[in-house]
């Protein structure tokens, strides 16, 4: 993966995309395969290491996953980076320092809520998102891994993420995006990398493809070429 | 891991603790001598039967992924009513009764609190334990009262053949208990609302029934244990749950690390009493400290609980 | 009860009632008093209780009474402390009662029968309590074993140690110095309250203003999204029991010395009044503070068995009491958190 591209990783429903997704993020143990940063072999064998590395890592389960729900929008959006940037001696919290970075960060990214303090149980899912956005972004990671992350979000929640995730790939940051809606991932992603039953059958730049020939491969199909040329013949 | 070949990690980690229970057995028959004597045997599967009702009782509430503390308080209760009852002259049919309501009372109690108020149903169950030593107290007044009717006594003390009844009672129960849990409906829905209780109640079984049902139940079975444990003592003695209270935990955990299952289990459990009665009855035998007992049934449970655990590789919280 | 529906879910969750008063009335009023009823039930409740034991017993309200109580209070407070670090990580010590009576009992034992020196032997005692808290912690956390069934087991091993270590004897030839601790005063105020009072300023700095005490918060609330976020979710659920088996060493010495002797069921009481007070401290202040909120819970618990001894109320009664207690607490929790949702509505519909 190159920095400032977005990689798109699509496939159905148990192909496996979640699962090298949090297998990359060392959430879950992985058996076989190296993970490899600036050419550089690494070892990620938990959410630390990734996070050391400079991977970010948005879940499909923001409420589940993602947020601690009945805490606050602020200690939410600091939780990631808590003691590396708001701590001094014996991790005495600098609260005045958060909660002016905390600020700022839920005005850029336009996180509507009462106040920083309002527990993210009771935003707005696209809101809730935001948060979990923030959380990673005041991370000032590399790699940042998003997965499904406009499922359930109203329109306008989907193109303020999108708006996002553009930027932060125009920064410099390298983003593998997760996605089962076929038009996102067509119109965010500079690569594709397609799933099926575990494995990566199929790597696609984005200007070529089709979404016939997209959704051909996430289905399972093997060749495309092959299959145009069926159709000709029964025609 | 094979599937079809049974290996020796397999072996342990699914039948640990009943080999250690095996090897406890063997171990104590040979370095005690008379431990492995019919009457030796007897007392142990005697004095386990009112822990044994009672662990099953909470078998039940912890397959459905619940808790229930209140048999600490509901059979101190029980034997006070019983006690007290037969002593007042009262028939034992009309005490039994009345002790039958009382446990049932209990029962709908903790049900009440924890599917209709949707409380907790540790804290829930603790309080109904705490009223239940309270509604103890007032009625004995801190008086043991002693059971002299022979015809009561008789309901326990009694003998079958060269068995003693509460045996019978104890495996009675576990035949019925472990009859209903894997033949009927009722025992799968249970199971089920314990693994995932969203998901059996997305299929339109009312979830909330089969808790109540469960609390009630596991109240008349702790009513029972309490009933048979003041029957065969011969006296009601004070607050008699709060001993009980972790023998019934500790042989319900010990269940769930006995077999397969990993959860709560009702051969596990019978396994659980008799293994914690086992090593007091053997360090009594072997003349041991009486207080090393306690130490043992700790390092064992806290041992067969772990190597079951340890496989589970996450962190596990209680929900309050 | 979901928290997690959209938008127009919640509306139609609401009453009609609330809904009208939403819009007649405006929902800054409406809010405003419910919030300001919830925040303060507690004491409302507590505070009708005071007044009729005060009416019936008026010497419940002297000075001397009240030193006492906040005396107990505070010895009782640090296991409260314990347990409620425990379940803010959403864990659960049972076994802190039999932490804290060994503690004391081995304590006493090398004060008196083996003539140690005050603070090595309350060292020794307050060491072996962290041990402890950090068996449990290894079991909880490395061992992956449930906390209710770990520290059950570390239960039954105290239960046995404390009859061995002295047959079953109480101790009772204590020095004074260790008295002092328990019954003596410092500038007027009972010591135990001193020392209250600054391991309460301990605690809640730690848990309000350091990392590590935030995160042990965040992790009893979804344990899983502070794995996602890097946290080391299995050192810090250590930590809260190590610190629970400190903290409850603290309440096991403190009472020891002020009743004069150590014995085998001191720490019968503690397991139940840390809960309560746990609980009660996650309900009063509307959850927040619950630092306070317990240390409050803690002397409401006590000052009501105490006046329920005034009232001349027999041992029962006071079973009953904790029971109706626990449950008022929890039932508390309970509605607070479904208040808290619909305050919630009403304040975003503005």
């Amino acid at each position: 993966m190159k920095s400032g591209e977005i990689l798109g990783l699509v496939g159905s429903i148990g192909a496996g995309k979640s699962e090298v997704a949090r297998a990359i993020f060392g959430a879950d143990p992985k058996k076989t395969g190296n993970i490899t940063i600036s050419g550089k072999k690494v070892k990620i064998e938990t959410p630390q290491d990734a996070i050391d590395h400079g991977i970010a890592f948005i879940p499909e389960d923001r409420r589940g996953e993602g947020l601690v729900g009945n805490h606050s929008v602020r200690k939410n959006v600091s939780l990631a980076v808590l003691k590396k940037k708001f701590c001094g001696r014996f991790s005495w919290i600098q609260q005045n320092k958060e909660r002016e970075v905390v600020r700022t960060y839920i005005k850029n990214l336009g996180i509507a809520t009462p106040s920083a303090e309002q527990e993210v149980q009771f935003l707005s899912g696209g809101n809730q998102q935001k948060v979990v956005i923030g959380k990673w972004l005041l991370s000032d990671s590399e790699i940042y891994i998003f997965d499904e992350p406009t499922k359930g979000i109203d329109v306008g929640g989907k193109y303020d993420i999108y708006k996002l995730i553009v930027n932060l790939a125009r920064k410099g940051a390298g983003i593998i995006f997760i996605s089962n809606e076929l038009p996102e991932v067509l119109s965010l992603c500079d690569r594709i990398l397609v799933m099926f039953d575990g494995k990566i059958v199929k790597e696609l730049p984005r200007a070529a493809v089709t979404r016939e020939e997209l959704l051909f491969y996430v289905m399972g199909g093997r060749n495309y070429e092959g299959r145009k040329t069926n159709k000709k013949r029964f025609n | 891991m094979k599937v079809g070949k049974l290996t020796k990690k397999d072996l342990i980690n699914n039948y640990g603790a009943l080999l250690a229970f095996i090897t406890v057995i063997i171990v104590f028959s040979f370095i005690s001598r008379g431990f492995f004597s019919g009457m030796n045997l007897e007392n142990i599967l005697v004095q386990s039967t009112s822990l044994g009702i009672c662990a099953f009782g909470l078998t039940l509430v912890l397959m459905m992924g619940e808790i229930d503390l209140s048999y600490g308080g509901l059979i101190g209760l029980v034997g006070a009513v019983l006690a007290g009852m037969v002593k007042d002259g009262h028939s034992i049919t009309f005490a039994t009764f009345v002790c039958l309501a009382i446990a049932l009372g209990s029962g709908l109690l903790t049900a009440i609190l924890v599917v209709g108020l949707k409380l907790p149903s540790f804290l829930a169950s603790v309080a109904v334990m705490f009223i239940c030593m309270g509604a103890e107290r007032v009625y004995n007044q801190g008086i043991t009262t002693w059971i002299r009717d022979t015809s009561a006594l008789s309901i326990v003390q009694a003998h079958i053949g060269p068995v003693p009844l509460p045996i019978f009672y104890l495996f009675l129960l576990f035949v019925v208990c472990s009859l209903i849990q894997t033949q009927t409906r009722m025992g799968q829905y249970i199971r089920a609302v314990g693994e995932n209780a969203d998901a059996v109640r997305e299929a339109g079984i009312k979830v909330g029934l089969v808790k109540f049902l469960v609390f009630v139940a596991a109240g008349i079975l702790f009513g029972f244990g309490g009933y048979i444990e003041t029957l065969r003592i011969g006296a009601a003695v004070m607050y008699a749950g709060k001993q009980l209270l972790l023998f019934v935990l500790a042989a319900c955990f010990l269940g769930t690390a006995t077999f397969k299952a990993g959860k709560a289990n009702f051969p596990g459990t019978l396994i659980g009493a008799f293994f914690l009665y086992t090593l007091m009855s053997g360090f009594t035998g072997l003349g041991l400290k009486f207080y090393l007992v306690p130490i043992a049934q700790g390092f064992i449970l806290i041992l067969a609980v772990a190597i079951s655990s340890v496989r589970r590789g996450k962190i596990e919280q209680v929900q309050f | 009860m979901s928290r997690y529906n959209s938008n127009e879910n919640n509306l139609s969750e609401i009453s009609p009632a609330i809904k009208q008063g939403l819009a007649v009335q405006g929902p800054i009023k409406k809010g405003a008093t419910l919030i300001f009823i919830i925040k303060y039930i507690i004491f409302f409740v507590f505070g009708i209780f005071y007044v009729i034991v005060g009416l019936l017993r008026p010497g419940f309200f002297s000075l001397g009474n009240w030193s006492d109580i906040l005396t107990e209070a505070s010895i009782m407070s640090f296991a409260c402390f314990g347990e409620m670090i425990v379940i803010a990580a959403g864990g659960l010590d049972l076994s802190i009662g039999n932490i804290a009576g060994f503690a004391a009992m081995v304590t006493s034992v090398l004060l008196s029968n083996l003539g140690f020196g005050l603070w090595t032997s309350i060292l020794v005692g307050v060491g072996i309590g962290g041990l402890l808290g950090l068996g449990n912690g290894i079991m909880v956390s490395r061992l992956y074993m449930n906390s209710l069934v770990a520290t059950l087991g570390t239960m039954f091993v105290l239960v046995g140690c404390l009859y061995g270590l002295t047959g079953g004897a109480s101790i009772h030839m204590l020095p004074d110095s260790f008295m002092y601790l328990g019954s003596g005063s410092f500038l007027k105020i009972p010591v135990p309250i001193w020392v209250m009072t600054v391991v309460f300023v301990l605690v809640y700095l730690f848990m309000e203003r350091t990392a590590h005490g935030r995160y042990i918060s965040m992790i009893g609330g979804n344990i899983e999204a502070c794995r996602l976020s890097g946290i080391h979710i299995k050192n810090l659920t250590l930590l809260t029991f190590v610190l629970c088996g400190l903290l409850s060493t603290f309440s096991g010495i403190l009472l020891a010395a002020r009743q004069g002797l150590a014995n085998v069921d001191l720490g019968e009481r503690f397991v139940l009044e840390a809960f309560v007070s746990a609980m009660l401290g996650t309900v009063i202040f509307n959850g927040k503070n619950v630092i306070t909120g317990t240390l409050c819970g803690a002397v409401f618990l006590v000052s009501v068995i105490n006046g329920l001894t005034l009232l001349g109320a027999g041992p029962q009664w006071i079973y009953f009491a904790q029971g109706i207690l626990l449950l008022v607490a929890i039932l508390a929790n309970y509605l607070l958190k479904k208040s808290i949702f619909l305050i919630d509505i009403s304040n975003r519909n503005q």
